[in-house]
């Protein structure tokens, strides 16, 4: 059975911006909503007061914990989660109170009008702290332990481990993702009185469940809640339950008689939506030595946070899923999700199956390298059979996983690929990963059942009506594919009704891989049974047997004799108004297993078990710890496939989101405060981080999905992180067990990794201060710093009150010399800067359209940038450019953040930006934010990528500006024009600290000049990050300058991202001096600056790694001018 | 101090008079100095395919073509806005190609950030596309996108780019 590629019903609205989604929605009289959360992770609410705020200007509504009914979230049954807090608060970010305002500015203004006295409480918040020994309670009422939920499984036969001859055990860690929807969470809801019901509008991939969760929190009945049909911006399961704000809006909006929407902004979105639960899987397995698996041990350790939100669901599936993989003979599993004073999690893609995969896939490579068996064949020994069932009680009734695994070999030429002979320092490496997954978990009754409604009127129209809502899975494709394909008409012929819960039928809603299996089960019953009924009505009209009659086309035919369906369906017996109408309820055949409050987990979960195997090459670049993956091959077992657009899309964005999960994202807390709060802080893959994927569907129809379909968009995830690190052990003999791959971890895993050795401090007396502060820290000093510590910052930021856009330089120099006023170049860092509190200039003075500061003159060879030159501009202007140092600097600038931010942003607005440091950008009250009263939260905490390992003072943070770096190594000169006339600033004494320079007040840069010597000499750059947008965490700059007999003249080797300003490498360039400069010479260079470092506690890699990075660019402006003058020659 | 408090403003400055030329429209708005350009379109004019999803200049789904350039409209003031604005809703038709090979392709899936692919990549198409398949996916980086994994979205502006 093979489908065709249709176009998604949608495409048209999604393609040209129409679709509506929540927040594109405008009601009349629409409040804004806004909730004020705990900063602390856990605290005492000793008073709140709100009366301030009620009187505030445009207030409509305050509500505040007590307001509100004693009542929690449903989520998966064990609910513990009120809408708001009462008097404890367990997370920072817990809702305190919410109110309603006429406008935006007025919600937020009366917002900072709340007055709370908190109690600031101990708290724990990593499973560590909270399973420590008299550790505090979250919640002492209920978990003196801090244990949520726990399991204790005992599948197959204990005894078998003793048949086991070997065994090996280890710990496996993934980091927690965030969902990030491109569509932030939002929530519309409009409470119609006289009709006694709420219309709500908020992105979701299961309408029903949303609906019946807020009537339930409201005390309405489930009909009273009607959630509305939208575009849905993603989901991944962060909205199959229901969030926080969307009971909130419904409150505001029953007690304003008025429509509220609370939108999260992407930092909210970040910090307090849901997000996947971290978890830890602790397996030791048992085999033999002909590589039998026969005994798996387990213990599955969530990370629940400070509500049992998905996080008891991660835990159980993980365990479940643990006893499931592979022919077992038997499995002890025990599983726990543990209180934290963290923010709850939800369920994402996968539940808990991508964390017991990736420690069964990795383990299995370990058993392989310990045996000398072939990856491919040690998972061939173990698979399970079509027709077997597992020791968890799981009827495999089809498994193509062999053929995904010769399918992988066959395509990553497998053999060959691993036998890849290793450059030293960038070397290739491939591997494979196994995963099998449900396609939909019946876990009640609820779950394995869905309503489909079709009609067909006398003009021939066909209306199917599904409860199911598509979030970009191409459930509404598959559904209308199911239909068309019973009735023998087109897809794009039938009208789709989804979503809209008082207009659709029942649905479960998508999860745990459950769309097409159910909800494309109930709709291929359905058009089976409607198509039937018009085949029997057509056989009556024709005078023959109804299988003589043939749907096709849009009509019945029966041998010579042809109706329209429109025809058949007004004269069926059962047609109502010329409209032949079906409703039906179908259910799947197979007995729910509660998967939650049982030690059990023994039973037949799922209709159908989907396999994939995943296989990847990569590069290791074992200097800089970089991982890059080149290429994967994704074979899956899904049955038949009834989208194959669709199909193929779950699949590569599965693997995209795989790659991030394995490479670089994760979410991060300062002692409980979220600092990762926008895309800059999370390394999300970009198009140019996603290599190409190849996409194979193998095996064959499975009897019991729809058409033979089994599910494709979790497993899809499932492989791919222990593909890529099977990848980089066979590429480096590095094994890595705790996800995200950063580079840090790859470099301290190289057994033979390059080591550095920072000078005693005694010898450094520039830094006795820093280290004197950095050692009274955890001493007490950050606490007292943190907790007590006087602050000159402000949240408030004034508006902006004009904007001037100059002709002449001139002209913005006296608007410049107005208070409050400061100079816009494109906007890109000062525009997110006066949102994050970090500059506030109420008078705005653009450069742009000052003429004299955008040209680019090549004058004497002093080549000369205006100002405001955009960085798209200056690289377009380089693209040809010879000299290896204007090469140098175009490379620098296409490094740069994005295509559009280089669209935007100015040259000296690039130099002029103000520090990235993920604590200063998120909010917190820092040493930098705050003045001298403040702690540096970059010493305490996660420092591994973007703080200063050299000369850093009070503050950590770095100075993020690339092409400063770039511009020091060139010699260039910045002229400056100010009140007091125009001086010239040499590029290495422009930056004072980091994000600080020698600007003083009134003062532009006019233009930025590159010097004719510089410009022709050996250069290069070159930078690491986490992905292709991100700030350096190490970049080099290096220029040279040989005489004719080849001896190094000049060196500057300039470092970004270890320093607060750009630091020159005097030491290193001392290296080269009067040298030719032999490999040995360039590998001593490269280390030379370490000696002077002075990390903190976790950035010593950032040492490494920087003279792996300088090594390179050293040898590559080496090469390079040697490739251009032989070019020339 | 949290992420929530810190977008607080103090008052509502003069409302001024702002001349646009969207879509070929010429449009006048009394916005407030300080407004940016996709608030503008959004709430003014009602062109919502330009999407707010991270609001300071990191995801690209806000992409509008501004004197035939894209650049990002969540960090763009309206006031500075001199050149034509080019949205979504302009480029219907000059991008039906496009948007056909994306439906062929797989090249969305949750719509959110496609309004934004869509604007990046006609800039990209109306100046010739680079011919390397890596130059190409680092032109597009600045779109992200969870959904597609970006493969189909590539291929699509490849199809219609081809000569």
């Amino acid at each position: 059975m093979t489908f065709a590629r249709i176009r998604h019903p949608e495409w048209e609205a999604r393609t040209t911006g129409q679709m509506d989604y929540a927040r594109d929605i405008k009601l009349k009289d629409l409040l804004v909503g806004k909730v004020l959360r705990c900063p602390y992770p856990a605290a005492r609410i000793v008073q709140l007061d709100v009366e301030a705020a009620r009187g505030a200007p445009g207030v409509v509504a305050v509500l505040v914990g007590t307001d509100l009914p004693d009542r929690n979230y449903l989520d998966y049954g064990q609910a513990d989660r009120p809408s708001m807090a009462r008097e404890r608060v367990v997370w920072a970010g817990q809702e305190v109170a919410v109110l309603a305002a006429e406008t935006e500015e007025q919600a937020l203004a009366a917002l900072a009008l709340i007055r709370v006295t908190w109690e600031r409480m101990p708290h724990v918040t990593s499973v560590a702290q909270a399973l420590a020994v008299g550790a505090p309670a979250v919640h002492p009422d209920r978990a003196v332990d801090n244990v949520a939920t726990q399991a204790s499984r005992s599948f197959g036969d204990p005894a078998s481990r003793g048949a086991a001859t070997r065994q090996i055990g280890a710990a496996y860690g993934c980091g927690p993702q965030h969902h990030a929807c491109m569509e932030p969470h939002s929530a519309l809801a409009q409470w119609d009185a006289a009709n006694g019901t709420l219309n709500l509008w908020t992105p979701t991939q299961s309408p029903r469940n949303i609906a019946a969760e807020i009537a339930q929190m409201l005390g309405l009945a489930p009909a009273q809640v009607r959630l509305r049909r939208s575009g849905v911006g993603g989901d991944f399961g962060s909205r199959v339950k229901a969030g926080d704000i969307e009971v909130l809006a419904a409150h505001l909006s029953m007690k304003t008689d008025r429509p509220v929407s609370i939108r999260l902004s992407r930092a909210e979105d970040f910090a307090y939506a849901k997000r996947q639960h971290e978890t830890w899987v602790d397996v030791t397995s048992h085999y033999t030595d002909e590589g039998r698996i026969l005994f798996r041990e387990g213990r599955v350790t969530v990370d629940n946070g400070a509500f049992i939100q998905g996080g008891s669901n991660q835990m159980n599936y993980c365990s479940i899923l643990l006893g499931s993989h592979y022919r077992l003979a038997g499995a002890q599993i025990e599983g726990r999700s543990v209180y934290t004073n963290l923010r709850p999690g939800g369920a994402f893609r996968g539940a808990g199956g991508p964390q017991a995969i990736f420690a069964i896939e990795s383990q299995m490579d370990e058993i392989a390298a310990q045996l000398g068996v072939d990856p491919i064949v040690l998972r061939k020994r173990n698979l399970l059979p079509s027709g077997s069932e597992t020791i968890t009680g799981w009827k495999i009734a089809t498994t193509a996983a062999a053929e995904c695994l010769d399918e992988v070999g066959r395509r990553l030429d497998w053999d060959s690929a691993r036998a890849t002979g290793a450059n030293p320092d960038v070397v290739r490496g491939v591997g494979v990963a196994l995963a099998m997954h449900v396609s939909g978990a019946i876990v009640t009754p609820a779950t394995g059942k869905a309503g489909a409604v079709i009609e067909i009127g006398q003009n021939g129209g066909v209306i199917l009506a599904s409860g199911c809502a598509d979030p970009g899975t191409g459930e509404y494709a598959v559904i209308v594919q199911l239909c068309a394909k019973e009735l023998g008409i087109n897809p794009g012929d039938i009208e789709l009704r989804a979503m809209d819960t008082a207009t659709t039928p029942f649905d479960p809603g998508a999860g745990s891989s459950r769309g097409t299996m159910v909800t494309g089960g109930a709709i291929l019953a359905a058009s089976r049974e409607i198509a039937e009924e018009l085949r029997r009505q057509a056989a009556e009209m024709a005078g023959c047997a109804a299988q003589d009659v043939v749907l096709s086309g849009g009509s019945a035919r029966a041998g010579a004799k042809e109706f329209t369906l429109g025809e058949v369906a007004a004269a069926h017996p059962f047609a109502s108004g010329g409209t032949l109408r079906i409703e039906r309820e179908t259910a799947v055949s197979i007995p729910p297993v509660p998967m939650t409050h049982t030690d059990s987990g023994h039973g037949h979960l799922s209709p159908a078990y989907a396999f994939a195997a995943h296989g990847v090459e990569v590069e290791v670049d074992r200097a800089t710890g970089a991982v890059r993956v080149l290429r994967v091959v994704a074979v899956h077992d899904a049955g038949t496939v009834i989208n194959p657009v669709g199909a193929e899309g779950q699949v590569v964005g599965g693997v995209a989101m795989g790659l991030g999960m394995a490479l670089g994202e994760q979410l991060l807390w300062q002692d409980g405060r979220p600092h990762v709060t926008g895309f800059a802080d999370y390394a999300m893959p970009r198009a140019d981080g996603v290599p190409p994927v190849e996409v194979v569907f193998v095996g064959a129809a499975d009897p019991a999905g729809p058409m033979g379909a089994k599910s494709i968009s979790e497993v899809a995830l499932m492989p791919v992180a222990a593909a890529v690190a099977n990848a980089v052990a066979n590429a480096t003999g590095v094994r890595l067990r705790d996800l995200p791959m950063t580079p840090d971890k790859v470099l301290a895993g190289l057994a033979d990794r390059p080591r550095t050795h920072p000078a005693p401090i005694w010898r450094r007396p520039e830094h006795w201060w820093s280290a004197a502060v950095r050692q009274a820290y955890p001493s007490g000093l950050f606490a007292a710093l943190d907790r007590y510590g006087p602050s000159r910052s402000t949240s408030k930021v004034p508006s902006i009150a004009s904007v001037e856009r100059p002709e002449q330089t001139e002209t913005a120099l006296a608007l410049l010399a107005r208070p409050g006023a400061a100079p816009l170049g494109g906007g890109t860092d000062l525009l997110p800067a006066r949102s994050q509190g970090l500059a506030a200039p109420e008078h705005l003075v653009q450069l742009a359209g000052c003429n004299d500061l955008r040209g680019i003159e090549d004058h004497d060879g002093v080549l000369t940038f205006g100002a405001a030159v955009t960085l798209a501009d200056a690289q377009a202007y380089l693209s040809r450019a010879t000299l290896p140092g204007d090469r140098a600097l175009a490379a620098t600038l296409d490094a740069i953040a994005t295509p559009q931010i280089r669209n935007m942003a100015t040259l000296a607005g690039n130099l002029c930006q103000q520090n990235r440091c993920w604590f200063l950008r998120s909010g917190m009250n820092c040493f930098k934010r705050g003045g001298v009263g403040r702690p540096c939260y970059a010493v305490t905490g996660d420092h591994r990528y973007f703080h200063s390992v050299v000369d850093a003072g009070r503050c950590q943070s770095v100075t993020p500006s690339d092409l400063a770096t770039m511009l020091t190594a060139l010699d260039a000169e910045f002229v400056i024009r100010g009140p007091k006339g125009q001086h010239v600033l040499s590029a290495a004494a422009f930056h004072t600290g980091p994000g600080e320079n020698a600007l003083r007040p009134g003062e532009i840069v006019t233009a930025l000049r590159i010097p004719a010597a510089a410009r022709s000499d050996h250069a290069a750059f070159g930078k690491l990050s986490l992905s292709s947008d991100g700030f350096a965490i190490v970049s080099a700059a290096v220029r040279l300058r040989l005489d004719a007999d080849g001896q190094v003249q000049t060196a500057r080797i300039v470092l970004g991202g270890v320093a607060p300003t750009p630091w020159r490498a005097a030491s290193s360039e001392e290296r080269l001096l009067a040298r030719v400069p032999l490999e040995t010479d360039i590998a001593a260079a490269a280390d030379a600056w370490t000696t002077r470092a002075h990390p903190l506690r976790d950035n010593e890699w950032k040492l490494a790694a920087g003279a792996g990075l300088l090594k390179r660019v050293l040898s590559q402006a080496l090469d390079n001018s040697r490739t251009v003058n032989a070019a020339e020659t | 101090m949290s992420v929530a408090t810190l977008f607080t403003t103090s008052f509502r400055p003069e409302m001024a008079g702002l001349v646009l030329t969207v879509n070929g429209e010429t449009r006048s708005i009394d916005a407030a100095p300080g407004a940016v350009l996709l608030d503008i379109l959004r709430d003014d004019l009602e062109l919502t395919g330009a999407k707010e999803a991270c609001g300071r200049g990191e995801c690209g789904a806000c992409t509008v073509l501004v004197g035939g350039r894209s650049v990002l409209s969540c960090v763009t003031l309206a006031a500075v806005v001199n050149e034509p604005v080019e949205t979504v809703e302009g480029l219907v038709s000059e991008s039906l190609p496009l948007r056909e090979a994306m439906a062929d392709l797989g090249g969305f899936q949750c719509g959110y950030c496609t309004a934004g692919m869509v604007v990046r990549a006609t800039e990209l198409l109306r100046a010739g596309l680079p011919k390397d398949d890596d130059a190409l996916a680092h032109a597009m980086a600045g779109n992200l996108c969870r959904c597609t994994g970006y493969r189909a979205i590539l291929a699509a502006v490849r199809r219609v780019g081809q000569p």
